[in-house]
Parts: structure tokens; sequence; C-alpha cells
């Protein structure tokens, strides 16, 4: 009995001990910073990082707490920075930079991505197996956005190429409608091998690896709130980064996420896919040494400066320091 | 301790290889039958599955073919007669409520083609009983890059779309047909009619196949995105290559390949889901660019199969087993009679033939339902226990020759047993001869060196009746004293002497009784070699003794030549000097007599003195020589001895040989009367 006494009186302790730890996240939940981040596209993997951020508790621990909207399809996410519904969003460089240009008032805090995704599918069995075999041939496009990297590309190779605008998906492509295709290599490229093309039979014109780095998905936020807020920044992507890496180092756990995000905004979607995704996402954040380096290279943004202007999406110059603001060394 | 087929028993081995075979031919028979049954169930399968499938096929197309024709009929209509956008609304109304399986229809234009505004669609489509329009003409909506209007459009040819979620125009699952309005003047595309199939349709079609409890059918789009699956979540979202790359499955992979190429095919596939086998027909729905699949169970398949299977096995066991019973008693009863034979077999090895015949004789009892009488009889056991029969009396037979054989060799080894006594007796005989010859010879050599003595006084006393005589004749009165001495000495000189030559008289006759063992020795060795040659195998030791008698025998000759021959020399020379001694002492006397008278004559018995000394001196020579004789004969008689004492350990030999064969003649005997009376 005596010792039965003791067990019980531990157990009690034990008790105790827990309810009153548990008591500290409660209390510290009431000083969050509620924070809404508005992420530039439907739910996917290409955001694993910030999903990580908030399931692994990575924002809670630097006292924010943070909602993700996802925006895309009738909305876009600079809106929500212009009209204060999210305080941070994230971005493409050069749609960023094209809305900077235009006036928006938009800060890049942190360049998440370092290589552009972007990418020039061909067939080779139909006959598309150098950049010059793309000389008066269909290449197929996103409606909006991302045209004058790809069109910087064909310059540089005095290429001409005829764009037709699709909507999202790769059909047109895969039933000979047109020649090739722009695609982001984490999504629709994923889409096209898993319609049964083989990967052997597939040209892939990386334009990051021909001279134009134009990297894309980056951290932003109001120069306003960022003159208020520096410190919440730099723990905004300071937990940003950690998720990243909380992402890539649990794959599995971070694709079934996604899966259930996408699934619940009535998305197809498959474990496949997402998992390239994710991979993908990892070569081009390219953490080094555990660490994501969330600087703007100058040299990449030099290059974005110029091909904007050049297709007159950018009217005038802008400064690399006033776009860019370092938030964490 | 290993057990060893071969050191069994025939019962135990026949029955065990004949088990073994039988088990063989069982497993052959079940192999065979699982193959065979195994194909015919696969072909009988094969073809229900391509029955099934091509009727379900067929049934698609129609249903599909009849969905097609209805926008075509539009498109041509549009084509050729003047456009109206009221007349185009109802006519869409009419042929969405005249055919079922159409879901919605548009007709959407090219900017400007249509009335007035840059875009025309309106879209009807079903909502339960009623008919609902949408326009979709919509700035948001967007419908010239939608892949139900882009791919025709681009393609410029009439085409199912993918299937797809219609967001903000029929909120539908479905798949388009979209044809393209040419413009009869430029060729150019100015518009898409389209008819939609709800999906959920043609999913039940699909879903409506079954074979078996889990057989079930699935179709995958023409980029293999699955439209039907009995596992719903994959339905849009998976395609059979982002499936086979989760799982990690190259077969799927290389499946999703043949059937969006349009093959048709029937192979084994494990289930996606659950892994289990399943064997799968496909063939492709040509006008959607889809393939269908019917997915059978492999264990449901080959159930009926494993239940044979399962039969022939538990027969086949039970009538192993009784063959095994039924072999092994059969056997043991027709080898039963080779374990007797075996027995009486053994008895013959061990050399019981009494027992063997006796055993024999009660098996003949035993044995009745063998016709053991049947010389020309094929049964092997008959054979044998003919051929044991005839072996088991010959060597009987033989064994009774063996005996009389023996019987003879036991006489021979009785005479041999009996001329070695005889021989050791004669030997007895000769040692007895040899000891006295060695008494004689030590009395010779005795009276030899008397003798010598004898003389050497005699010599030196003719020496001193010299040296007297010298001193003249003052001593004459001595001389007679001293003549009547030499007379008294050479009478007893002459006596000695006699004796001498009767002992060596009494020598020649031992040398001469030896002579004659010798010779008598010698015969019976040359008996005894005959004898031994008889023995033959046997008699090869006793021969070589023989041969050893017969050369000792004449060794012995040899050395008594040889002692006759010195026995003489020395007679003679003893015949000479007592002839000597002889007249010296007649001489002497009749000298006695006539010295008173003969004082003149002094002179002249001085000279015949001093003639008398030279012969003297022969005669002392002629004693050495007798007693270098005698030491001869004594060492003759010696090395006798020594022959005699060999020749007794080679008869001691032969006796013991004559002993052992004679106890091995007994053996031999022995054992042939045992074979012959047991």
């Amino acid at each position: 009995m005596k010792h039965f006494n003791k067990n019980l009186s531990k157990s009690f302790l034990l008790l105790l001990t827990m309810i009153v730890f548990s008591m500290i996240p409660l209390q510290s939940t009431t000083t969050l910073k509620k924070i809404v981040l508005a992420v530039h596209w439907q739910p996917q993997a290409q955001f694993a990082g910030y999903y990580a951020a908030i399931t692994k508790g990575i924002y809670k621990k630097y006292g924010l707490d943070v909602t993700i909207r996802h925006t895309g399809f009738k909305d876009n996410a600079i809106d929500y920075l212009k009209n204060g519904g999210a305080q941070f969003i994230t971005h493409f460089l050069s749609g960023a930079m094209e809305e900077y240009g235009k006036g928006v008032d938009l800060k890049l805090i942190a360049q998440v991505s370092h290589k552009s995704a972007l990418t020039i599918a061909g067939i080779k069995s139909r006959g598309i197996k150098q950049v010059s075999n793309l000389n008066n041939k269909k290449i197929a496009i996103w409606q909006a956005g991302f045209r004058e990297l790809p069109q910087a590309f064909l310059k540089k190779y005095n290429i001409n190429a005829e764009f037709v605008p699709v909507r999202s998906t790769v059909n047109l492509f895969l039933l000979g409608g047109v020649d090739a295709q722009v695609v982001m290599d984490y999504n629709e490229l994923n889409s096209i091998i898993f319609s049964g093309i083989d990967e052997d039979d597939l040209t892939l014109f990386k334009i990051a690896d021909y001279g134009l780095n134009v990297p894309e998905d980056g951290i932003y936020c109001s120069s306003d709130f960022l003159e208020k807020n520096k410190d919440l920044c730099a723990k905004f992507v300071r937990a940003s980064m950690e998720g990243w890496l909380a992402a890539f180092e649990e794959k599995s756990e971070s694709v079934d996420y996604c899966l259930r995000l996408k699934r619940k905004s009535g998305q197809s979607a498959n474990y496949a896919h997402q998992l390239r995704m994710l991979n993908t996402m990892e070569e081009i954040i390219a953490p080094k040494d555990g660490k994501i380096d969330p600087k703007l290279n100058k040299a990449s943004f030099d290059i974005a400066v110029q091909i904007m202007k050049e297709s007159g999406r950018l009217k005038k110059d802008i400064l690399y320091d006033d776009f860019f603001k370092t938030v964490v060394k | 301790m290993k057990y060893k087929l071969k050191n069994q028993p025939l019962r135990n081995r026949l029955s065990i290889y004949i088990l073994l075979i039988a088990l063989g031919i069982l497993i052959a028979i079940y192999a065979t039958n699982y193959i065979v049954s195994r194909s015919i169930i696969l072909s009988g399968i094969e073809e229900d599955a391509r029955n099934i499938t091509e009727s379900k096929v067929n049934k698609m197309e129609t249903f599909l073919s009849n969905v097609e024709r209805v926008p075509i009929a539009l498109a041509a209509a549009i084509q050729s007669y003047q456009f109206d956008s009221v007349k185009t609304g109802n006519m869409i109304k009419d042929l969405i409520n005249l055919n079922p399986g159409v879901y919605g229809m548009c007709v959407a234009f090219e900017p400007g083609v249509g009335r007035d505004s840059s875009l025309f669609a309106p879209y009807y489509y079903r909502d339960g009983k009623e008919i609902r329009f949408a326009d979709l003409a919509k700035e948001e909506y967007g419908y010239q890059l939608w892949d139900w209007y882009q791919i025709p459009y681009t393609l410029k040819t009439p085409i199912w779309s993918e299937p797809y979620y219609d967001k903000g125009g029929g909120e539908n699952l479905m798949i388009t047909y979209g044809v393209p309005i040419f413009d009869p003047g430029t060729g150019k595309v100015k518009g898409i009619v389209t008819a939609d199939i709800d999906l959920t349709e043609l999913k039940r079609v699909i879903s409506e196949i079954k074979i078996f409890n889990d057989g079930y059918a699935f179709a995958i789009s023409r980029f293999g995105t699955y439209i039907s699956h009995k596992h719903a979540p994959f339905i849009l979202d998976e395609t059979i290559f982002s499936l086979a790359e989760e799982k990690d499955d190259k077969q799927l992979a290389l499946l999703g390949k043949k059937m969006i190429g349009g093959e048709t095919g029937f192979q084994e596939i494990n289930d996606v889901v659950t892994e289990d086998q399943f064997r799968i027909y496909y063939m492709p729905l040509k006008s959607a660019g889809w393939s269908v699949g019917i997915m059978i169970p492999e264990d449901e398949l080959f159930s009926g199969l494993y239940f044979l299977n399962n039969m022939i096995l538990l027969v086949g066991f039970t009538g192993a087993s009784i063959l095994a019973i039924f072999i092994f008693i059969v056997i043991g009863k027709t080898t039963k009679p080779v374990s007797k034979i075996s027995e009486v077999l053994e008895l013959v090895a061990a050399g019981n033939l009494g027992a063997a015949v006796t055993k024999l004789q009660q098996l003949q009892k035993e044995f009745k339902g063998i016709d053991l009488a049947n010389k020309s009889s094929k049964d092997e056991i008959v054979k044998l226990w003919n051929f044991l029969r005839k072996m088991t009396f010959d060597i009987r037979g033989l064994s009774i020759r063996i005996k009389s054989a023996g019987n003879y060799l036991n006489s021979s080894a009785e005479t041999l047993k009996n001329a070695v006594g005889f021989l050791h007796n004669t030997f007895s005989q000769q040692d007895t001869a040899n000891k006295n010859m060695r008494h004689y010879g030590e009395e010779i050599d005795r009276v030899t060196k008397s003798l010598a003595e004898d003389t050497e006084k005699l010599t030196l006393t003719v020496e001193d009746t010299a040296g007297l005589l010298v001193k003249g004749q003052e001593n004459i009165g001595n001389i007679g004293q001293s003549i009547t001495e030499i007379s008294q000495s050479t009478g007893s000189l002459v006596q000695k002497l006699n004796t001498i030559n009767k002992r060596t008289a009494n020598i020649s006759r031992v040398i001469t009784t030896i002579s004659n063992i010798a010779d008598r020795t010698n015969l019976i060795s040359l008996n005894a070699a005959i004898e031994a040659e008889k023995a033959g195998d046997a008699g090869i030791g006793f021969k070589v003794i023989a041969d050893e008698i017969k050369r000792l025998s004449e060794n012995t000759f040899n050395s008594l030549s040889e002692i006759g021959e010195i026995i003489e020399d020395v007679q003679s020379s003893v015949s000479d000097g007592v002839d000597t001694v002889q007249i010296y002492h007649t001489k002497s006397l009749s000298g006695l007599k006539e010295i008173m008278l003969m004082i003149e004559d002094l002179n002249i018995i001085l000279e015949k003195n001093k003639e008398l000394i030279p012969q003297f001196v022969l005669f002392k020579e002629a004693m050495n020589v007798t007693q270098d004789s005698v030491l001869s004969i004594t060492g003759n008689l010696a090395t006798m001895e020594k022959l005699g004492n060999d020749t007794k350990d080679a008869l001691n030999n032969m006796l013991q040989v004559a002993v052992t064969v004679n106890e091995a003649i007994e053996m031999l005997d022995n054992e042939v009367n045992k074979i012959i009376t047991d």
C-alpha cells in the first residue's frame, strides 16, 4: 500500500506539472502576433515550408500566429498587400518588380528561391532536340505572366517562335497542338511525365541554365510595415526558413499535408506529383549547411531589370537597395 | 548412424522405390493438371474477359458515338445555314432533350463570329429534369483557353477532352466532345460545338462490370488519368504513371504505356491497392482514346483449380498410402522364400552343411505354393531354390572327397611320424657310439701320451746305455742288468703297442658302425624326402629337413672315411713300431745270452747300439705323428658330436612339424567330419 501511495503521489505531481506547463502556451497564444501570409498560388508543395512552419509550431515559437491565404485564381497576392489583407505575401520576383515599377509599395525581405524553375519542354521524338529546333514552332505558355524570360531566351538564341496561351493543362502540348510548352519544372513538367511521356524522350531547356537565371519566389511586405516591424519581419523570415528546412527534413509528412490542403480546396492532386514538386523546390531553394540564404543575388536582379525593361514591363530602372531590404543576415 | 537404403531388406527397398515412382507420377499428374488446367482456365477467362470488355466497350462506344453525332450534326447545320442566336439556343435545348446521353451542349464562337459582341458561348445543361442555361462568354471564364475549346480548335478535328471539372460551367465532372465549325469560305475554325457527358454515367457502366467477388473494371484516359476505378480517390487525382511512381511499380508503368498506346492485352498485374495477384484484360475505347481494363483476381480465378488439385493430392496420397501397404505385403510374401533361402545360404556359408540340408528339407514343406520341382520354371525363386539345392549337395560331395584325401594324408603323416621316431632312435644310438668313440679317443690319447713318455725314457736309457757303452767294458756287469731292463722295457713297450693296436682296431670297428648308421640315415632321409614330396605343400618344410639330414649323413660319412684313413696310418705306424721293438727285443734277448760270450764282440754290439739310436728317433717321430693323429681324431669326434647335436635339433624340428602336420590333419578331419556328419 505504501508503495502504491508513493506512486500515486508521483503521478499526481506529474499531472500537476503537466497542467502548469500546458498553461504556458495557453497564456502565450494570447500574446501571439496575428499574421496573414498570402501566397501567390493555390495549395501545393511550392509552399510546403510555410505549411511546415505552422504545423511544426515554428511560427508560434517566434511569437507569430500565421494564417495562410491562397490566391491566384480570382485574386492576386499583391492585392492583399495593397489592401492590407496580409502582412506578408510571397510572389515571383518579376511580377513583384513590375508592380514595384508601377509604384506599389512593397519590399522584398527574403529571396527564397535562387533558381528559375522556368523550363521549355519539348519532345525529342517530335523533333525538338536542341534550341534551334524551336524556330518557327508553337510554344504553349500561361495566359498571363512569365513570358518575358522565355522571350529573352528565344531572343538570345535568335529563335522566332509563336507563343500560344493555354489555361492550365499540358493536354494541347501532349496532343501535338503545340510543339513545346513553357512549364515550371516543379509543376507542369510533372504533369507531362505522369501523362506517360518518357523522361528520356523530353528535351528540357531550363532557362536558368542559359545565363538567364531570374529567381522566383520571395517574401514581400509593405515598406511601411517593414519600417514599423523590423523585428517582426526578421522573425517571420527566420521562422519561414526554418519551416522550409523542416519540410525538406520530413518530405512524406509535408507532401501528405499538401495533399490534404489541395483536396480540401477541391483540386486534384497526387502524392508522386507533390513529392517531385517538393524535391524540385529543394533544388531551387538550395539550402546549404542547414541554412537558407534569403539574400537576393544582385546579378540576378540586374538581369531581371534588364529583361523587364526590354519587355516593357518596367518603364524605368529600379534600385536593388530600394527593392530588397535585408532583415536577416 | 545414417539410414542407408541399400543396406535395407529387399522388401523395404522395393517398397520405397515403387512408392517413390508412384509419388513421382502423382507429382507429374499434379503438375500437368495444374499447368494444363491453368492454361485452359486462363484462355477461358481471357475469352470471357474479352467478351465482357468488348461488349462493355462497344456499349460505351455506342453511347459515345450517339453523343458525338449530336454536335457533329449541329456543327454541320451551323456551318451550312444562316446563324441565328435564338434558334441556336433552342436547337441546343431540343437536342439535349432528345438525347438522354448528352449532359450539356454549347456553341462557342471565335470573337466576333456570332453576334455583335466579341464572345459568344451559350451553354445549356441538365439539372435534374430541367435544362439550364449558362453564358460561358463571361470574361472570367475565358472559354477560348479551355481544353474543350482550344484543343479541337487547334487540332481542327472533333475530339473528346480529358475528364475535367467544369468550374463555372456545368459544375460537374465531365468529358466534352468538341466539334470545330469551319468557315466554308476560309476553311478556318470559327467556333466549336460541344456535347458533354456526365462521367457518372460512364463510370456506372464501367463499374457494372463484375467478375467474381473481387474482380472489377477501370478506365484510364488517353494520358493515363483514372476515369473510373474501384478505389474512388484515384479518379482524376492519379494517373496510372503517378501511382506507379508512388508505389515504385514498374510493371504498372509498363502496363500504363501499353494501355494508353491503344493496345489490347491479357497479363498478370498486382492490384495497386491490395497488391493481390490479378489478371488484367485491357482494350482501348477508341473514340475517347481511353483504355478499359478488367481486373480478375487470381485466387478466385484459380479457386476451382486449387480445389481440383487439392482433391488430386488427397486422392493421390490416399492411393499412394494404400499402394505402399499393398506393396509391403505383396513384396513381403514374394521375397519371403528369398529370405528363407538366404538363411540356408548363411548355414552353407558357415559350413553347416548338415543343418543346411535339414533346413532345405524343412523349407520344401513350407513352400507348398511354389512348384519347386519344375526345372523349366521362369520363377527366379524356383531357379534359386534349385541352384541352392544343387550347390548344397555338391559341396557336401566335395567335402566327403576331401575327407578321404584327409585320411590318406593322415596315414602318410603317421608314416612320417614313425620314420622320424626311427631316425630319432638311430640317432640316439649314434650319439652313444659317438660318446664311446670319444671315450676311446681319450684313452688312445692317454696311452699315446704314456707311450711317448716311455719312448722318451727309453731313448734316454738308450742314450745312457750308449754312454755306458762308451765308458766301455768296465761296467759290463751292469750291462747285463741294463739289457735285462731294456728287455723288460721293450716287453712292456710291445705290450702297450699291442694295446694301441687293439684299441685302434676298436675305433675302426666303431667307425664301421657309424658308417653303417650314416648309410641308414641317408636311406631314411631319402625315404623321408619321398614322403615329403607326397605330402605336397605341407611336406615342403619336412623335405628341407630330410635334405639337411642327408647332407649331415654324407658329412658324417666323409668324416668317418678320414678318421678311418688316420686310424689306418696309426695302425701301420704302430705295427711298424711293434715290429721294430719286437726285433729289438728278440735281438737283445739273444744278445744277453751271448753277452758273456761275446764280450769281444762288444764293439759290434756297440755298433748295433749306435744303429739303434736313430731307430728310436724315428720311432719318436712316429709317436709324435700318432699323437697329432689322435688329436685330429678327437677334433673330428667333437665335430661329429656337434653335427649330431644339429641333427638332433633338426630331428626335433622335424618331429614338431610332423606333430603340426598331424594336428592340421586332425583339424581338417574334424571340419570334414562336421560337414559330412552334421
